[in-house]
């Protein structure tokens, strides 16, 4: 047996200069301005710039690089988009606004403090994004870069804490989602520090007015912790807006890696720290600031539509889609592109996952109610009926569904890597005429440059990432099932499999659904002005 | 496939949105890119002019061949006609072939041979899917004649 207190877990926060540089107070805000920069430069090219797709920065450096570093960060490290977010910067000033003019805000209401806004919002934006082709405008990407900040800025102005990272932005929920799968986790480092600990401040450190009454908050900060009160309040140090409580936070979900934590801890007791990728998915404990997965009807709505979300975007990139489309049109009479597309939402986001999902958790759920039963036997059959495994269908089904979250996250990083792969370098020609254009840059510009990887390397890349994610996925069924069966049986692996088994057999059903995409060229198509027969 | 319904190359073309539209638009950016980018807003040549339709009078009429393109080496006819009808001969033609999508190269098109008016260009189509074909003609007597033509390229 390896004995665990020999070797400690990596923690980035010690490594030399990254780690030095993490801890500066002003780490995030150094992150975020040039990636604010950045944006600034895209809008306008996107706004004013060349309206064609491959030759806009805006195009170019959302659709492809964005979206690939992305999924890339999330596999090797953890969600430093949110960690270099552009959008939180202009936060301050709402919060300033907040303060003055809004009473400090209010509670985000509590009838949307939840999932559901976020997942309606995320299939609204896959909805929007196929109907208009946005990755083939560079107008329209750059005015959904400008309503969000303008939706980002307004939600931070009225209501307290991060609602808009928590309850509404769309990528931060795919950026929750993909955590989930992460090398890296904000972590407490030493527990008995937290348990001694009076003051909380990774919670309830609030640089103005704190969240709730807190009794001896007019004690000198300096008697529990090294820092001084006063040093700390000026320079804005603040606990976790997310309100997921050091103590007990366990994995990534609605974790923004924002450092906040980290930065208000008293006693330097919160690291980033290295775990098993994929291992917060096997257990469901409680977490705080979420509860525990399988009561959370939303999130596990969220997941599923990340999961089967990545199969329809791939998918609307291949041939038969269009087929299908047409197909669709003649059956509702010449409808419009819209509702031909409401349709293969429906059956493909709604109808059909539900349909996999309830039958999968229906057969796991009789496993598991058959097993009480041999167990107790026939004699206590009838004294003991009210303490079968009654667990509802919808809890079994929200505590396996994290088992698709590898594969789901595999399929979209096969999607992203391919454009990504693909198309990268064509930044460089793309950001040489910009220069051209503004005066900056002689000589020529080199628009032969364009893939990164031979042709013939993308399907295996894909494919790499595909089978690692169905593998991850086939485990994290396993560990579920083993956990599932620690309330009410000792370890039993035989009963296990049995629990997990419909489970394994919907992640190779959808294992073999993405090679059918993936093998098939993909077909770069979207505008409305396209294809003759459609307005 | 005859494809002589060219749309207008006006470099920002875009038939779906209204003029007063894209001009909030460009107070918006204005706005928004002014802080950073007043330095290079100065001789910025990357802006786009929304220029008039084209009223040259000339007809610029493309057809693929084969009719539905696929993958791999195509070629393309392309006709010029003057506001008179009659073919214009000793054109210098440029073509050059975007996706509608980021992450491909242009591709650019060789001219083959010239018949009265009917120019015959090779064109390498590298993956399936939306291309806008760009032609830019220039006259003898110096005059440029520049449509946008979208092609549907089917994969392999
Ligand atoms: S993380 Fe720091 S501030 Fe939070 S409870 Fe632990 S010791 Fe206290
Ligand atoms: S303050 Fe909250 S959201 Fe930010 S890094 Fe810490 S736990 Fe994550
Ligand atoms: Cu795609």
């Amino acid at each position: 047996m390896p004995n665990s207190a020999t070797r400690r877990a990596p923690d980035v926060l010690t490594w030399p200069l990254l780690g030095r540089f993490l801890k500066w107070q002003h780490a995030r805000t150094a992150m975020q301005t040039p990636v604010l920069l950045l944006t600034a430069l895209i809008l306008f090219d996107g706004l004013l710039g060349p309206q064609l797709a491959p030759k806009n920065l805006a195009t170019v450096s959302v659709w492809l690089h964005y979206r690939g570093l992305v999924v890339l960060a999330l596999l090797v490290a953890g969600n430093l988009f949110c960690m270099a977010c552009p959008f939180m910067l202009p936060r301050q000033a709402a919060r300033w606004l907040r303060e003055r003019f809004c009473g400090g805000g209010r509670p985000f209401p509590a009838i949307v403090r939840n999932k559901w806004l976020a997942l309606a919002l995320v299939l609204a934006f896959f909805f929007v994004y196929e109907r208009f082709s946005l990755w083939a405008s560079p107008w329209l990407t750059a005015w959904i870069i400008l309503a969000y900040f303008a939706i980002a800025f307004a939600v931070d102005t009225l209501f307290r804490g991060a609602a808009f990272c928590k309850y509404v932005c769309p990528l931060g929920q795919f950026n929750f989602f993909g955590s989930l799968i992460s090398p890296l986790e904000i972590k407490v480092r030493e527990p008995g520090t937290c348990a001694t600990c009076r003051t909380k401040d990774c919670i309830q450190y609030q640089p103005t007015k704190p969240l709730w009454p807190v009794s001896g908050r007019a004690r000198p900060r300096s008697e529990t912790g090294p820092q001084q009160f006063s040093d700390r309040e000026t320079q804005g140090v603040r606990g976790c807006e997310l309100w997921l409580f050091q103590p007990r936070k366990v994995g990534n979900m609605d974790c923004t890696f924002c450092l906040d934590c980290i930065h208000a801890c008293p006693y330097d007791n919160v690291g980033i720290i290295g775990r098993v990728p994929t291992s917060e998915l096997w257990r469901d404990p409680f977490r705080s600031g979420i509860g525990r997965f399988s009561q959370r009807r939303d999130l596990a709505a969220l997941v599923a539509l990340f999961v089967f979300g990545s199969f329809i975007n791939a998918f609307a990139m291949i041939r038969p889609v269009y087929a299908l489309r047409d197909q669709i049109g003649r059956w509702l009479g010449g409808a419009s592109p819209t509702s031909e597309l409401a349709v293969i939402f429906l059956i493909g986001l709604i109808v059909l996952p539900a349909l996999l999902l309830i039958v999968t958790g229906f057969v796991t759920r009789m496993a598991a109610q058959r097993m009480e039963k041999i167990e107790r036997g026939d004699r206590d059959r009838d004294r003991d009926r009210d303490r079968e495994c009654r667990e509802p269908l919808r809890v079994v089904i929200s505590r396996y569904i994290y088992a698709l979250v590898p594969l789901g996250f595999g399929m979209w990083l096969a999607h992203y890597s391919f454009h990504f792969l693909t198309g990268g370098l064509t930044l460089v020609p793309v950001a040489q005429s910009f220069l051209a254009d503004v005066g900056l840059l002689g000589g020529a510009v080199q628009w032969g440059l364009g893939p990164m990887v031979p042709g013939e390397w993308l399907f295996p890349i894909e494919a790499i990432f595909l089978y690692a994610g169905a593998f991850a996925s086939i485990v994290a069924a396993l560990q579920i099932a083993l956990n599932h069966l620690g309330m009410t049986h000792n370890d039993d692996p035989a009963a296990a499999l049995k629990l997990a088994a419909p489970w394994v057999v919907l992640i190779l059903i959808l294992l073999l659904a993405g090679l059918a995409i993936l093998v098939q060229p993909m077909e770069m198509r979207g505008t409305l002005q396209m294809s003759g027969s459609r307005p | 496939m005859s494809l002589n319904t060219a749309i207008d190359v006006a470099p920002t073309l875009d038939i779906r949105r209204p003029e007063a539209a894209r001009r909030l638009a460009r107070w918006a950016a204005f706005l928004c890119a002014l802080a950073v980018l007043s330095v290079l807003c100065a001789g910025c040549g990357r802006i786009q002019q929304t220029p008039a339709a084209a009223q040259d009078g000339y007809t610029v009429t493309l057809v693929a061949q084969p009719a539905t393109p696929v993958v791999g080496d195509g070629t393309l006819v392309v006709t010029l006609r003057d506001p008179a009808g009659q073919p214009v001969s000793g054109a210098r033609l440029q073509v050059e072939g975007n996706m509608s999508h980021a992450g491909m190269k242009p591709s650019f098109g060789k001219i083959r041979g010239e018949d009265a008016g009917q120019y015959t260009v090779a064109i390498p189509w590298t993956m399936g899917g939306d291309w806008y074909v760009d032609i830019k003609a220039t006259l003898s007597d110096g005059r440029v004649i520049a449509r946008r033509f979208p092609i549907a390229v089917h994969a392999k």
